[in-house]
């Protein structure tokens, strides 16, 4: 039994070193494969163009893109407006607050 | 109406809204916008220089602020009020003096900006005035007031 196991055994060992494929460092090198990396444009894209048209005399020869940005609102004077509003605002909440609290103290006062 | 020769724009004058103002000349920004005049305390008209100089056949363009932000208002700040009939100035380089005068005056929004009607060709000496009007975003506009023009006579 036992020199059937170490039979077996030594049999599966050669037929694993047969098979197996040294790795010599010395060996014929692989094949260096042309690869041709695809040509790929370095430049950025561009940002979408104005529609250019054949030059025509007299007429637009570059259309364009979208509307015209010719306002920046005059936001000072709205602050301002703003501002003023916020700050009555909260001087009403302070002296509504002040005068509940007033309100409060006496009635507690002559209730005492 | 003769068209004339090919001359920039130097000054422009629209008595009906009180504007005589110096004319710069303008390109196409990076992103294909057309360029406006710069947010400045003295601000000033810019003519498109793709388009046609005013006075030749095809659609001059020529733009301005409504607002210039903390400077106030802009050289076309009253453009939304002229009408049909009204009579806007160009003083060229050359010497001419073509004048136009108003056929209509248009506010559209900018998200349906009438690229053809403003940009797309004519077969007579047109003139375009551009600038910002409506409901406020942010710190810009959501329309363009554009007033449309026609040449009716010229002077040197």
């Amino acid at each position: 039994m036992r020199r059937t196991t170490l039979s077996a055994l030594a049999l599966a060992c050669t037929a694993v070193l047969a098979s197996a494929v040294p790795a010599l460092a010395d060996g014929a090198s692989p094949t260096p494969t042309t690869t041709t990396a695809p040509r790929t444009s370095t430049a950025a894209p561009a940002p979408t163009p104005a529609t250019a048209r054949p030059a025509k005399p007299g007429q637009v020869v570059a259309v364009p893109r979208g509307a015209a940005d010719t306002g920046v609102a005059p936001v000072a004077s709205h602050s301002g407006t703003d501002g003023g509003l916020i700050g009555g605002s909260a001087a009403l909440v302070l002296a509504i607050g002040g005068g509940a609290v007033l309100v409060v103290r006496r009635r507690r006062a002559a209730g005492a | 109406m003769q068209a004339l020769e090919r001359s920039v724009p130097v000054r422009l004058q629209i008595p009906a809204i009180g504007v005589d103002t110096p004319v710069m000349q303008l390109g196409l920004a990076a992103d294909g916008t057309v360029e406006v005049p710069p947010i400045t305390a003295h601000d000033r008209a810019g003519w498109y220089r793709n388009s046609p100089t005013p006075g030749q056949t095809g659609p001059s363009v020529i733009l301005a602020h409504v607002t210039v932000g903390r400077y106030g208002d802009g050289v076309f700040r009253d453009l939304a009020r002229l009408r049909q009939g009204d009579r806007i100035t160009a003083r060229l380089e050359d010497g001419a003096v073509p004048e136009f005068t108003v056929t209509a005056v248009r506010t559209v929004a900018k998200s349906d900006f009438p690229t053809d009607a403003v940009y797309g060709d004519v077969d007579r000496p047109e003139l375009r005035l551009i600038t910002c009007g409506g409901p406020r975003k942010g710190s810009g506009y959501l329309d363009n007031v554009i007033v449309f023009a026609a040449l009716t006579s010229t002077s040197s």
